[in-house]
């Protein structure tokens, strides 16, 4: 298990590689001086001149590109922003922490509540609160992300004044975050739940679980859902990457100085360090979650732990 | 030649039976039809709206649902209703371009790499591993910023991002089919390689591709809104939806009828969209049902 | 009914005019039409019949196990030492699941939990019927594994590193752990290779005489009837047809069904060249033909056996059919 761990984050190496390569690759065929950017329209061509000798963006593409793969492997650099002339990298672990707290809360709370609604949801197939949560379901999986939230702050904070619109602080500041950053997770988990559910519920296992005289709450919870897990866990894994998308968008809307409204500020000011190091970083973020799902499924199912050690399982 | 024939007439009677339990489900046909009106307002634009989608009115800025303006106006008294109606054409063809040019790449990638196999497949599915470990959004996102802004960029941006989503579950379904009995029956009888990809294992892989393209054509439509909603997509004052929320944001305080109103579109679309794609599903896949 | 002639002390199972449905898709299966049984301690009755006659569904019903969605018990009584198990109440039948009553189920590859051990599934039932410390348990459990001749070492392995044979001996451990005093054995050898057939057939018959256990053997398999039964029921749509000793079906098989069932097994001492099957196939459940099931299969068929359902008859040695022609059939036999 260990060995296998390990071989995977490992593999972690390339793709992180991959990733730099290809969004090194594509910014710098981007079209935009970006001594210009940083300069703006007032400057000599003198000044300019000497800026990109300075940024060395005048070197050949190869050249550049094994610059900053040293710059990013071998010193955990990821270049100075334009606009702010500060590190990348320190700024993205100054913000990283309110990115993950958002995303971590969304998700929590989307399984937390997803997952005992699907599994209520397939126990009662077809009766009145089956359709009822399936219909609430639907309309969440429906709803962007971006307007529910601006609808939670009508309503929150305009209207009622329960709840602060925008910023950070203490608990309050993240409800409304939270809330609609969760709402599609809890929908789509309750749906993904409820048909793994129902597929698990008439294997014969199930019945043999009722045969010995099991406690239909624990038929239901200890025997039908562990079999229920996988696609459920896969999905939660999906959703985290959609998460921490999202919040490139919520952090905006919220105020929240996280990642997510980093990049968004660093793509419209051209800021293109701070994009290449931030997608570097969230996807090397996305890339431990999806580890961590890996070694999740070979906690729930002893088949695929048995692949994972190389037994040959029937 | 009498092999292919009776495999098209049973693909026929599969397909028509797909299609009769369609008919059944009437949330499906709810979705279809919600879809469908949509798409004809789209089309019919022009002659339905009540107002043009630019025409201001500055004597009625902000205003409320009325008689006159049934959802009411923006920030430069512009018609609300008439700029969602035409500001449907943006979502409905970005939004089924994409997910068509994604699909349409998509499958060819996917089926290069399963027509290949071996060290190109490898290298293939390499670099799709390597763009799947960017979530979706920042694959979007980056792409937009480097494509620039427009409908036709952030069509080619979306497209882009969604491929390999379709060739990884293409190559994993022609996987599971190339197994199955009538392929090696093909093989048999010295079909070429590439004639058996594109008539028996295609065909035979694709469903779950249908299935899962309705429902992307739905999120792709809250992503190119998103993608406008920050500034990356399409721009004002194009009545681009996302667009409207943007500009809607500023007035979240006194006038929150300007963004409610264009979010309950998006949400409308995608839901009937999601609608269809349940009962798509239910019945490729009719196990699930009782 | 008359199906308990003879005794005058309360059977240990009795079933009475049992009636179960299910619905799919607007349609009603008629899957058991008024079934009687009854079975004394320590005997074992035999259930044959085609796939899909409703045996499985008669054993599901007695433990209360069919799909609560799909499936309906419309009537009848189930009386298992004196209490009508259709009338208890669920923390009640939970009780009765697994401990007085346990079943052995078809497929040892589906019936055995994959993410769990297979000493847990074991130490489970024991747990829940039995108030003893969680060593005990284990303890107990690793010697049902021995019971059933599995080496007490594997019992933190899983299904999936078991084969078919060693699956089935988990699943008889598991029914058997607490001492069942009626079990349901659903075609316990059909998803098993030949030779281990047997070999599971005798461990289920030795368990069961070691602790006087009734049974109802599921079968459509009539070497298994003869080797492991005491009473045999023939089961057609639905309905027991004929019903008797063992000896009395062999050696004087009565219903035309029955018959067609004998015939359909070569026999070793004569050179045939062709198998007898019955002729045409069994019934569409949901649309059921009048009068006897059998009918429109029948050689013997008459205007007569359209009319109604037809009761038992007493034949000449004494056991049960369903039959109008039973005179008329055994002069046939008679003559064959």
């Amino acid at each position: 298990m260990f060995k296998y761990f390990l071989k995977r984050l490992l593999w972690m190496i390339p793709i992180v590689l991959g990733v730099a390569i290809i969004t090194f690759t594509l910014l710098y065929f981007t079209p935009g001086d970006p001594a210009y950017i940083i300069l703006g329209s007032n400057a000599t061509e003198v000044e300019l001149e000497n800026l990109r000798e300075t940024l060395g963006v005048n070197q050949p593409y190869l050249v550049r590109l094994v610059k900053y793969l040293g710059d990013v492997f071998l010193r955990f650099d990821l270049g100075t922003s334009y606009s702010t002339k500060t590190s990348v990298t320190g700024e993205l672990i100054y913000r990283l922490p309110n990115t993950l707290l958002l995303t971590i809360a969304s998700l929590a709370i989307s399984v937390l509540i997803g997952l005992p609604l699907g599994v209520t949801a397939a126990v009662n197939q077809n009766r009145l609160g089956d359709r009822v949560s399936m219909l609430l379901a639907l309309l969440g999986v429906s709803m962007p992300s971006f307007w529910l939230a601006m609808l939670l702050v009508i309503l929150f904070a305009v209207k009622l004044h329960w709840l602060p619109a925008m910023g950070v602080g203490g608990l309050k500041y993240w409800i409304l975050p939270a809330l609609s950053g969760s709402t599609g997770g809890i929908a789509s988990i309750a749906r993904q739940t409820r048909s793994s559910m129902l597929e698990v519920i008439r294997s014969d296992y199930v019945t043999t679980a009722r045969a010995k005289g099991v406690k239909e709450r624990n038929v239901i919870y200890g025997h039908a859902l562990p079999n229920a897990l996988i696609p459920i866990i896969t999905l939660v894994g999906t959703q985290f990457g959609m998460m921490l998308g999202g919040t490139l968008i919520l952090e905006n809307i919220f105020g929240i100085p996280g990642v997510g409204s980093y990049l968004t500020t660093a793509v419209s000011s051209r800021d293109y360090p701070v994009v290449q190091g931030g997608v570097v970083f969230l996807a090397i973020c996305f890339s431990f979650c999806m580890l961590m799902v890996d070694m999740i499924y070979a906690l729930v199912d002893p088949r695929i732990k048995a692949q994972y050690e190389g037994k040959k399982g029937k | 030649m009498a092999n292919t024939k009776t495999s098209t007439a049973k693909k026929k009677s599969h397909f028509r039976m797909v299609l009769r339990q369609l008919k059944k489900n009437r949330a499906a046909m709810i979705g279809l039809a919600i879809f469908l009106v949509e798409v004809a307002i789209a089309v019919f634009a022009p002659a339905l709206m009540p107002y043009g989608y630019t025409d201001a009115d500055y004597t009625a800025l902000h205003q409320p649902p009325t008689a006159r303006h049934l959802l009411g106006t923006d920030d430069m008294g512009r018609d609300i209703l008439s700029r969602l109606m035409y500001g449907a054409r943006y979502s409905l063809v970005m939004g089924l371009t994409s997910t068509a040019g994604a699909m349409f790449l998509g499958i060819c990638v996917g089926s290069i790499a399963g027509y290949f196999g071996g060290q190109v497949d490898n290298i293939i599915m390499r670099i799709l591993d390597i763009i799947q470990s960017i979530p979706g959004m920042l694959l979007t996102i980056a792409l937009a910023a480097v494509l620039g802004t427009g409908v036709d960029k952030t069509i080619m941006a979306l497209s882009v991002a969604g491929i390999s989503g379709y060739a990884r579950l293409l190559r994993a379904n022609m996987l599971n089919v190339r197994n199955l009995e009538y392929i090696e029956a093909s093989q048999s009888i010295n079909c070429s390689k590439l004639r058996i990809i594109v008539s028996h294992m295609i065909p035979n892989s694709i469903s779950p591709l249908i299935v899962t393209a309705t429902m992307s054509v739905a999120s792709t439509i809250v992503l190119a809104a998103s993608l406008s909603f920050i500034g990356l997509g399409v721009q004002p004052p194009s009545p681009e939806w996302g667009a409207m929320l943007a500009g809607g944001r500023a007035w979240i305080q006194q006038y929150p009828h300007i963004v409610i109103f264009p979010g309950l579109a998006i949400m409308i679309t995608v839901l009937s969209l999601n609608m269809l794609g349940d009962g798509l599903r239910d019945a490729l896949d009719p196990k699930l049902k009782n | 009914m008359a199906i308990t002639k003879n005794t005058n002390e309360m059977p240990f199972l009795q079933i009475k005019d049992l009636v179960v449905e299910y619905t799919s898709d607007g349609e009603t299966i008629h899957a058991v039409n008024g079934v009687d049984l009854s079975l004394r301690r320590g005997e074992t009755l035999g259930l044959v019949g085609e796939t899909g006659a409703g045996k499985t569904t008669i054993a599901k019903s007695i433990l209360r196990i069919l799909p609560d969605r799909s499936a309906k018990i419309c009537g009848g009584e189930i009386f298992v030492n004196g209490k009508d198990l259709l009338k208890l109440s669920e923390p009640e039948i939970q009780q009765i699941r697994g401990n007085e009553i346990a079943m052995i189920f078809q497929d040892p590859m589906t019936a055995l939990n994959p993410v769990k051990r297979v000493g847990d599934q074991i130490a489970e039932v024991i747990r829940i019927h039995n108030s003893i410390s969680p060593a005990e348990v284990e303890k107990r459990a690793k010697e049902m594994l021995e019971l059933v001749g599995i080496p007490a070492q594997r019992f933190r392995e899983y299904p999936h590193q078991f084969s078919g044979g060693m699956k089935q001996r988990v699943v008889i451990a598991i029914a058997l752990a607490c001492n069942p005093d009626l079990l349901l054995a659903d075609e316990p050898t059909t998803a098993l290779d030949v030779t281990i057939q047997a070999q599971v057939l005798d461990m289920i018959a030795d368990l069961k005489k070691q602790k006087n256990s009734s049974m109802i053997m599921i079968t459509h398999d009539l070497g298994v009837v003869a080797e492991v039964c005491d009473q045999v029921g023939i089961i057609y749509a639905g309905e027991i047809v004929e019903y008797g000793s063992k000896e009395q079906i062999f050696d004087h098989p009565t219903h035309p069904y029955t018959i067609g069932l004998f015939g359909a097994i070569p026999d070793m001492n004569e050179d045939e060249e062709w198998l007898h099957p019955i002729e045409g196939l069994p019934p569409d459940p949901t649309n059921l033909p009048q009068g006897c099931a059998f009918n429109p299969r029948c050689p013997y068929a008459t205007e007569e056996c359209r009319k109604g359902k037809i009761p038992f008859a007493e034949t000449p040695d004494g056991h049960l059919s369903r039959c109008l022609h039973t005179a008329e059939v055994l002069k046939k036999e008679a003559n064959a």
